[in-house]
């Protein structure tokens, strides 16, 4: 039976019909994940939520129940992972190469002047952390890489920021996986076995996926297969003391690279569940912040840092994306849900005092949004 | 047939052993973890066990019990402790699912004919178990020196938790069966009626057992804690219902989100109110199909989204804390009284079909449906051991290893039952009448 047939739904596989290009609908796009229009910055308002319920508000959200969100939080960040697979390899080939280099360019840049100057700073005043100041500024420079852009536009300028926006996140979620590993401790060899089980894990469930999705009998049964497999992502990335991101990630492109739709079946499935759980993410990281001096120090600092990266990314980058720097940067400046998602998985799999990350990366992550809210984000294609 | 499935299940059982092998001592644990491998796998072994004419949910039991800790131990100790994290929301689910399918005009007729066949079925289980038990009673390995009226009491205790019968586990057979017609619907009743019985006599024989300890009655305290859980779940789940059945006439959206909410609503307002979740989610059900009947069929879909899932878990949890050193310690006299169970109640059944005028061939498989016991056996034998350690352990030890032995065989019984009646997939066709 052909997939076709089988899934009418999902439609066909580009991979199996190479042309006419089919036109990617389907596939929901990370920065409208929260559903809610461009007008409002959907995060703020779930961060405040989660504020506002957390123990520093009116404790409706304890630390117990916190904690008993974890199945659920890991769920959602191999959901995230999947969407970032998934979205990176829509891009089409003659694009790639500039996304690419852009995207990964955008990275080292952000990354290296937010983690340099944090790093700088944090050993210049002395200011008393959990974990060491140099991995604390590496990781919080690695969240603050990504990009959501929100409110491009639909012109041609707009979709070439929209992809390298989209390849930026394969670095974090690379980076950022090696970072909580390491940071989980064990040493450096421990660290990079973990890593490797986590990818080989996430390529045995992706093709176990592949294997399930279009042979199963009926909607209920590819529910059970499609919510299983994202369980076991999410399972095995705490498990093992990574990322259910770095699992998600490898597990979406064993599908896309797969013959046939389970590309689409996985995606296509988990859009039902995309809206709550990256809401619920976002709740869970505003009540997980302590407000402290240290976190909103910190988390001014990363601001700051963040627009002089982006700003002097959207300079590096400029030429490849053909858009002028000043509106690259403001473009560039909505930082989305996947930095936020980073803190809670390292503080998730780390426990104790790493919530701090999760204060910093996710008040750093609304102040940021909530500036770009402010800022002209339209692209317009120049003649 | 194809090599898609067991290849599937080859490479999650060998990410499972990879991962407990390399995952770093004290490692964050994740329910997730469990849970997906759990969901996949117990699911294809239940498809397995359908090629050899056993129910899916054995396979789903079979799973649990091969990989938990007494044998592969790829389930370890704490992830099936994990895993029973989705047992109130598998009570409340599948109790909401019987509610839904409960048809109150078609009940309404055979009311008085259920409710004697109930009455005789467990009249004769007392009498017979609790016969056994107190001259049996110096040869269990419980308290062979209780003499009198302090082993009376025990007895009662003893009898009324091994009488008891599992709704959950027989609304999950039909429900798991697609299972419709008049053995399901009887089957379905006289255990829901029999557990308000239960409720009733459980609550009576612990204060006699009480008061034979020395311990402070309760006094008047007694009608009201009964009442307040019997009225006040049935209250609870109709007004919860009745509030679930408006939002499906004005909104109607998210319906398997919304659904799952109102399970874990149900189940744990059940736990901080020390109401009955089973039957708070019963009349939840009744409530929503008699009030927004208009949207049935998209509660239906989601439904039957939501609740593959949930049973599996369910039953995979139950097969991975089958407690298999409770059933080697006191293994005889546990197998000795579960024949006496099953004798007693294919007898009692029998009695009370024929008092109730119902002697169609389908009426007498009303016994295979309730063999099966599992979750609210447990947790009385979990209340008794609390209360009285000296002779509570003994007694929940062989209520372990008695609903062990009864959740495997009831569902393979009700399930054959079940095919023998013609109501197996006549939830797909169109409704009986």
């Amino acid at each position: 039976m052909s997939p076709e047939r089988h899934w009418p739904e999902v439609g066909r596989d580009a991979l199996d019909a190479p042309a006419p290009p089919v036109r990617r609908r389907w596939l929901p796009r990370r920065r409208l994940a929260l559903g809610v229009g461009d007008t409002l910055a959907p995060s703020l308002v779930f961060i405040a939520i989660g504020v506002l319920l957390g123990p520093s508000g009116i404790n409706v959200l304890s630390p117990g129940i916190l904690g008993r969100a974890e199945p659920l939080v890991s769920v959602a960040l191999a959901v995230l992972g999947v969407f970032v697979g998934v979205g990176t390899t829509t891009i089409p080939r003659a694009a790639a190469r500039d996304a690419y280099l852009a995207g990964g360019l955008g990275f080292i840049v952000t990354t290296v002047g937010v983690a340099g100057g944090l790093w700088f700073l944090l050993d210049a005043w002395a200011v008393p952390l959990p974990i060491p100041a140099a991995a604390c500024a590496a990781f919080l420079g690695i969240a603050a890489s990504a990009s959501a852009v929100t409110h491009a536009g639909q012109s041609e300028s707009a979709r070439r920021v929209i992809r390298m926006a989209d390849v930026d996140d394969v670095p974090l979620i690379v980076f950022g996986s090696v970072a909580v590993a390491w940071l989980g401790g064990e040493g450096s060899a421990a660290a990079a076995l973990r890593l490797a089980a986590t990818v080989a894990s996430g390529a045995g469930i992706g093709l176990a996926g592949w294997l399930l999705f279009e042979r199963a009998t009926g909607t209920p049964e590819r529910g059970v297969f499609v919510t299983g497999t994202i369980l076991l992502m999410a399972g095995t990335g705490m498990y093992l003391g990574t990322s259910p991101l770095l699992t998600g990630f490898v597990a979406a492109l064993v599908w896309v690279r797969a013959p046939g739709v389970a590309d689409r079946i996985g995606v296509n499935d988990l859009r039902v569940l995309q809206h709550p759980l990256l809401a619920l993410l976002l709740i869970v990281a505003g009540a997980t912040i302590e407000w402290t001096l240290v976190v909103v120090w910190a988390a001014v600092a990363t601001l700051l840092l963040r627009l002089v990266g982006k700003i002097l990314a959207s300079v590096a980058v400029a030429p490849l994306v053909r858009v002028r720097p000043g509106l690259l940067a403001t473009a560039l400046l909505p930082p989305g849900v996947l930095g936020i998602a980073l803190a809670i998985n390292a503080s998730h799999v780390l426990g104790g005092d790493s919530a701090l990350l999760v204060g910093i990366a996710t008040t750093a992550a609304a102040a940021s949004e909530a500036l770009a809210m402010f800022l002209p984000g339209e692209l317009e294609d120049e003649a | 047939m194809s090599l898609a499935r067991p290849l599937a299940l080859l490479i999650i059982f060998g990410i499972i052993v990879g991962v407990q092998r390399i995952a770093p001592v004290g490692a964050a644990s994740s329910v997730a973890l469990p849970f997906g491998f759990s969901l996949i796998a117990a699911y294809l072994l239940g498809g397995a066990a359908e090629i050899v004419r056993l129910p899916r949910l054995s396979g789903y039991l079979l799973f649990g019990l091969l990989c938990g800790p007494y044998l592969l131990n790829l389930i370890t100790a704490s992830m099936a402790r994990d895993l029973q994290l989705v047992n109130g929301l598998a009570i409340s689910l599948i109790a909401l699912i019987a509610g839904i399918e409960i048809n109150i005009e078609r009940l309404r007729a055979r009311a008085k004919a259920i409710a004697l066949v109930g009455t005789v079925t467990l009249g004769v289980m007392y009498a017979v178990i609790g016969v056994l038990f107190f001259i049996a009673w110096p040869w269990l390995p419980i308290a062979p020196d209780a003499v009198g009226l302090q082993r009376l009491s025990m007895v009662l205790v003893l009898t009324a938790i091994t009488a008891s019968f599992s709704p959950t586990v027989i609304i999950a057979v039909v429900a798991e069966s697609r299972a419709r017609g008049p053995l399901a619907e009887l089957v379905i009743a006289t255990a829901v009626l029999a557990d308000l019985a239960l409720i009733l006599v459980f609550t009576l024989v612990m204060q006699l057992a009480r008061t034979m300890a020395g311990g402070a009655a309760e006094g008047g305290g007694l009608l009201v804690n009964l009442s307040w859980e019997i009225f006040g779940s049935l209250a609870f789940g109709g007004v919860v219902g009745g509030l679930f059945a408006f939002y499906l006439r004005l909104v109607g959206r998210e319906l398997t989100l919304v659904l799952l909410a109102l399970c874990v609503i149900l189940s744990q307002a059940g736990r901080l109110w020390h109401l009955e979740p089973l039957l708070a989610s019963l009349a939840a059900g009744l409530v929503i199909e008699n009030i927004a009947p208009a949207r049935a069929d998209a509660l239906r879909d989601a439904v039957e989204r939501s609740a593959l899932p949930v049973l599996i878990l369910f039953f995979a949890a139950a097969g991975a804390s089958l407690q298999l050193d409770a059933l080697a310690v006191i293994g005889v006299p546990a197998v000795a009284v579960a024949i006496v169970r099953v004798v007693s109640l294919r007898a009692g059944a029998s009695m009370g079909l024929r008092s109730a005028g119902l002697t169609d061939d389908t009426s007498q498989l009303l016994w295979t449906g309730l063999v099966s016991q599992a979750g609210v056996t447990l947790g009385l034998g979990v209340l008794v051991a609390t209360e009285f350690p000296e002779w509570g352990r003994p007694v929940q030890t062989l209520v372990v290893a008695l609903s062990g032995l009864h959740v495997l065989v009831g569902p393979i019984l009700f399930r054959n039952a079940l095919v023998r009646a013609g109501e197996v997939g006549r939830l797909d066709g169109p409704p009986a009448h």
